[in-house]
């Protein structure tokens, strides 16, 4: 059983971060002066129950320990620690864990895919306080492709990510990463692929994965084709090492050191 | 274990020195494995902890001790190569087992094991300690995260409070 003391005293001396949308940073700057102010409470809340010093079930977890825990839990886990005492929904808030700004939340632009014309068309909602630029010109190109308006079709899109032919790209951070290449399997060169984009924000901040599905058989079905129209291997697609780039950077979430470390 | 290429001219027998817990254990431990905690590389540093003298750790007992350099002997040949950039797969495969394997324990210990890595500041442990904690936290509601956690059941005043704030990031209960 884990020492628990939930004090109702407790002073919350900081905004919850959903008053502060734009406040990008905080969290990583927080990380190197704030702890010593967190100790202080901890020591303040302390001196107000001097009654049990050392009971059990009396202590706490330190405000950095407890802040190290939280900031491994996923948004939507933090939603229901915010529930799980005073002192716990004041730590998510005060370090500004939970970046409810950032997660779909509304409509906030709606792609249009032609898809005999091969073109897509992104359309923004006005009200958007950052526009989002639909230009993917942040993108690696061929250099003979220098056509301004030359738009990438885009193959699948999830919770803000866009699935383009050859990468994987948020037009909203304007990051990208290249697909790893497709692996055709021995005997099937011509076998095609859907491709399609799993992204949870709300679950995994950093990670998304790419589905790619055999569509077509090859045109004489063979041994080697028979094979190949078998399920792929999804841990041989699974974008492992993006732990960081999607929905914003390491230091404004606070959550990347995993990856970073 | 092997002694780590420290490069502090001790003339290859690795330094030691000797750790006391709470409760009067005395520790003899590498100088390497010991100033993976930044609270005693300093001391260590400055010559400290060897010979008979001893760091006393007033606030860490024997069990939790042992096990918190248990931790500190395993990592402290990839932390001596600075992070192990030159370390194998099968090292850092060998290393994380041995992480998954370290805090599949009890609460009680965890929880002993969260306060030494923080009163010790060992980095690696404050972060492995509370990756667990925070695997256990995950996908569950906020009852089933205090009762995880043992938490008494909430006093009416908390569970109003818990509704009150239950509105507040609706989505994340769909």
């Amino acid at each position: 059983m884990f020492p628990y003391k939930c004090s109702t005293s407790r002073v919350i001396r900081k905004q919850p971060s959903h008053t502060n949308p734009r406040a990008k940073g905080c969290a990583a700057d927080r990380r190197k002066g704030e702890p010593a102010a967190e100790m202080e409470d901890l020591q303040n809340q302390d001196d107000q129950e001097p009654e049990h010093p050392a009971a059990a079930g009396a202590d706490v977890l330190p405000a950095d320990a407890l802040e190290e825990i939280l900031r491994r839990v996923p948004p939507r886990g933090l939603a229901a620690c915010r529930l799980v005492c005073t002192s716990w929904r004041a730590a998510v808030d005060s370090n500004h864990l939970l970046r409810a700004d950032l997660l779909p939340l509304s409509v906030a632009s709606i792609l249009i895919g032609f898809a005999a014309l091969n073109v897509t068309e992104l359309f923004l909602a006005p009200s958007l306080s950052s526009p989002v630029s639909a230009r993917l010109d942040f993108l690696p190109r061929a250099a003979a492709d220098d056509d301004d308006d030359a738009w990438t079709p885009v193959r699948d899109h999830c919770n803000g990510l866009l699935l383009l032919a050859d990468h994987v790209a948020n037009p909203a951070t304007r990051r990208w990463d290249p697909l790893p290449p497709t692996r055709r399997p021995q005997g099937a060169p011509f076998l095609r692929y859907d491709s399609r984009l799993v992204y949870d924000p709300t679950m995994t901040p950093h990670h998304y994965e790419v589905v790619r599905i055999p569509t077509s058989r090859p045109s004489s079905v063979h041994d080697g084709g028979a094979r190949a129209l078998e399920w792929p291997d999804l841990a041989s697609l699974t974008n492992q090492s993006e732990l960081r780039v999607w929905v914003l950077d390491d230091e404004s979430l606070g959550v990347g050191v995993e990856a970073s470390s | 274990m092997a002694a780590p290429e420290s490069g502090d001219g001790n003339n290859g027998a690795a330094r030691m020195v000797t750790l006391i817990s709470s409760d009067n254990t005395r520790f003899e431990v590498e100088a390497a494995a010991a100033s993976l905690s930044q609270t005693l590389q300093l001391t260590i540093l400055d010559g400290g902890g060897g010979g008979g003298d001893g760091i006393p750790l007033p606030n860490v007992d024997s069990a939790t001790l042992s096990k918190v350099l248990e931790y500190c002997i395993k990592h402290a040949p990839a932390a001596a190569n600075g992070g192990a950039p030159n370390a194998t797969a099968v090292d850092r495969a060998e290393l994380e087992r041995f992480d998954n394997e370290f805090v599949n324990i009890d609460q009680s210990v965890l929880y002993s094991l969260i306060m030494a890595a923080h009163n010790l500041e060992i980095e690696g442990l404050q972060s492995l300690v509370a990756k667990k904690v925070a695997d256990m936290i995950k996908g569950k509601s906020p009852m089933e995260i205090r009762r995880t956690l043992g938490f008494p059941d909430p006093t009416p005043e908390e569970q109003a409070e818990m509704n009150a704030h239950m509105l507040e990031y609706g989505w994340a209960y769909e």
